[in-house]
């Protein structure tokens, strides 16, 4: 069964709050329509903005069996017309305001701002019986990888979620993520299913006006990245005065030690439970939380397993380690795993590469309680405002624009070092593709390099060098 | 550099903006450079900029590149060229 077949139980409850309220009956209408003018099982993107245009063709799209590709609304045009090309998506379903849609492609459909445009794809999509969605794995590097869920992952991580988090009726969550962000989402998925009302926006927690929607319409709870948490920090939450608030969660890299325990101490203080989490979209989503009120005793955690996972670490030679404070490849287990990645589209009809298990790139060991704690990744994979960026992946794109480039970084400190003269046209490039922002370009003399001439990455400075 | 000229810096280094963007139509949440991330950094840049402190409430309420004079006027910064 597919995710939201059960949604019609709800069709007379407010479904959603944006610039009013939708019941469940008109989602579920405007969104199955969306869906019936696709018309069979094919392959669409679904342009995503915190908007009801968006999540309703989602919910469409996913009951009526047709497979969309998550993206953000204001994915750069070239970055798109690469996807289609690759993809080659029979519709898109977007803002009808996209000039590069709105030039090239005809839309004979419509609902709000939205338009879902023909591409005029006569490919015949080979889908595997059981994809339901496809997420990109990356920021916003524009990478065509993409992480292939099935309609059971997509239902075990959300029944799950609800699970551990209590999760019923009169939760009310706000949004503060991108919906074709996996985190996002999940709060979305686990939400509708258990028939509650999403607040829908676009405004940031920076603006008064979130606030205000917060406070009138009452929300229960919103998630955040780091960088939120220390956006609240600086916006001094603790002095808000918002009763609805009921619930807090947090995951998309680690946070800050001093900033855990700040909001852990303010939350307990108003009466609001507090959830780390830790998860991945090749997971769906979620895979491990901390429970509220562990956070003193069990501070810098990710927790446990959620429910119906089991979270495992690995030695280099790929064997189980069972004694506690032994470092090793964290492993997780569960439904919520995803068949695997997708880099063309005949990757799509391809079956499950993971069956369930999924070695997370993350080094970790566990405690004596059977706390996980993660030391550091595998990868050169760095977390941007809670996107997962690689910075191989950054490197490549850069040579693509003609820029020989070295990267490195921390969370949320992305490093780029070239030997020319070319800063101020990496830094345009960085900024149109990749929309990030604390990206330091840098010009150095040489690449420090070892023996075997392989990079020093800790030899690279943070700082331009001040000659005299 | 006047008031004026310092605060023009402020919003070029902390959005991280063209030569060519056009300040005053600047908008938070509209402008595509000033999302939640730019707008932190911003409030960073003005603050060292005019050695001001702003606060929780005018941090949300500083949403556009006018009303961010009037907030340091408020503060008793006098934005001249």
């Amino acid at each position: 069964m597919t995710l939201f077949q059960t949604l019609e139980q709800y069709t007379d409850r407010e479904a959603v709050y944006a610039d009013r309220s939708y019941t469940y009956g008109e989602m579920l209408e405007v969104g199955d329509s969306i869906c019936q003018e696709v018309g069979e099982r094919a392959l669409v993107f679904c342009l995503c903005a915190n908007r009801v245009e968006s999540l309703f063709g989602y919910v469409g799209f996913i009951r009526g069996r047709v497979v969309p590709v998550l993206l953000d609304a204001d994915i750069p045009a070239e970055q798109l017309q690469k996807l289609m090309e690759r993809y080659e998506p029979t519709h898109v379903w977007a803002p009808e305001s996209r000039d590069d849609l709105a030039n090239a492609l005809d839309a004979y459909y419509g609902y709000g701002g939205y338009a879902l445009f023909e591409t005029g794809a006569t490919v015949h999509h080979e889908l595997h019986e059981e994809l339901a969605l496809l997420l990109t794995t990356s920021g916003s590097t524009g990478s065509p990888k993409l992480v292939r869920l099935t309609y059971n992952n997509l239902s075990a991580n959300a029944t799950s979620i609800i699970n551990y988090l209590d999760i019923d009726q009169t939760d009310k969550p706000i949004t503060t993520l991108p919906m074709n962000y996996s985190y996002g989402l999940s709060i979305i998925n686990s939400h509708l299913l258990k028939g509650a009302t999403i607040i829908l926006t676009d405004r940031s927690i920076v603006q008064k006006e979130f606030w205000e929607l917060c406070r009138a319409e009452q929300a229960t709870t919103f998630g955040g990245v780091p960088f939120h948490y220390e956006m609240l920090k600086r916006l001094k939450f603790e002095a808000y005065d918002l009763p609805s608030l009921k619930k807090l969660t947090q995951a998309g890299g680690k946070l800050d030690p001093t900033l855990a325990n700040h909001f852990a101490t303010i939350c307990e203080k108003k009466g609001i439970q507090f959830f780390i989490m830790y998860g991945q979209t090749e997971a769906t989503a979620r895979m491990s939380y901390l429970p509220d009120r562990m956070h003193a005793e069990k501070a810098g955690s990710i927790g446990i397993a959620i429910p119906g996972g089991t979270l495992s670490l690995r030695d280099e030679a790929g064997n189980d380690i069972k004694d506690a404070n032994v470092t090793g490849e964290l492993v997780y287990q569960g439904d919520n795993v995803s068949f695997g990645y997708a880099t063309s589209l005949a990757d799509l009809a391809k079956s499950d590469d993971n069956h369930g298990v999924l070695r997370t790139g993350d080094m970790a060991y566990r405690d004596e309680d059977g706390y996980f704690f993660i030391v550091g990744r595998m990868k050169r994979m760095i977390k941007l405002y809670g996107s997962r960026i690689s910075l191989d992946e950054v490197e490549a794109l850069l040579r693509e624009h003609g820029h020989d480039c070295v990267c490195a970084g921390e969370d949320d400190q992305l490093y780029v070092y070239t030997l020319q003269d070319d800063v101020a046209r990496i830094q345009k490039i960085i900024k149109e593709q990749i929309k990030v922002k604390g990206v330091r370009v840098m010009q150095i003399d040489e690449i420090p390099r070892n023996s075997f001439g392989k990079i020093r990455y800790a030899a690279l400075p943070k700082r331009e060098l001040v000659t005299t | 550099m006047s008031t004026l000229e310092a605060y023009n810096m402020a919003f070029k280094n902390g959005l991280e903006l063209e030569d060519d963007v056009v300040l005053e139509e600047m908008k938070l949440g509209e402008s595509t450079e000033w999302d939640s991330i730019g707008h932190m950094t911003l409030i960073a840049e003005i603050e060292d900029a005019f050695d001001v402190y702003i606060d929780s409430d005018e941090m949300t309420e500083f949403h556009s590149y006018q009303s961010g004079i009037a907030l340091l006027q408020r503060l008793g910064v006098d934005i001249r060229s």
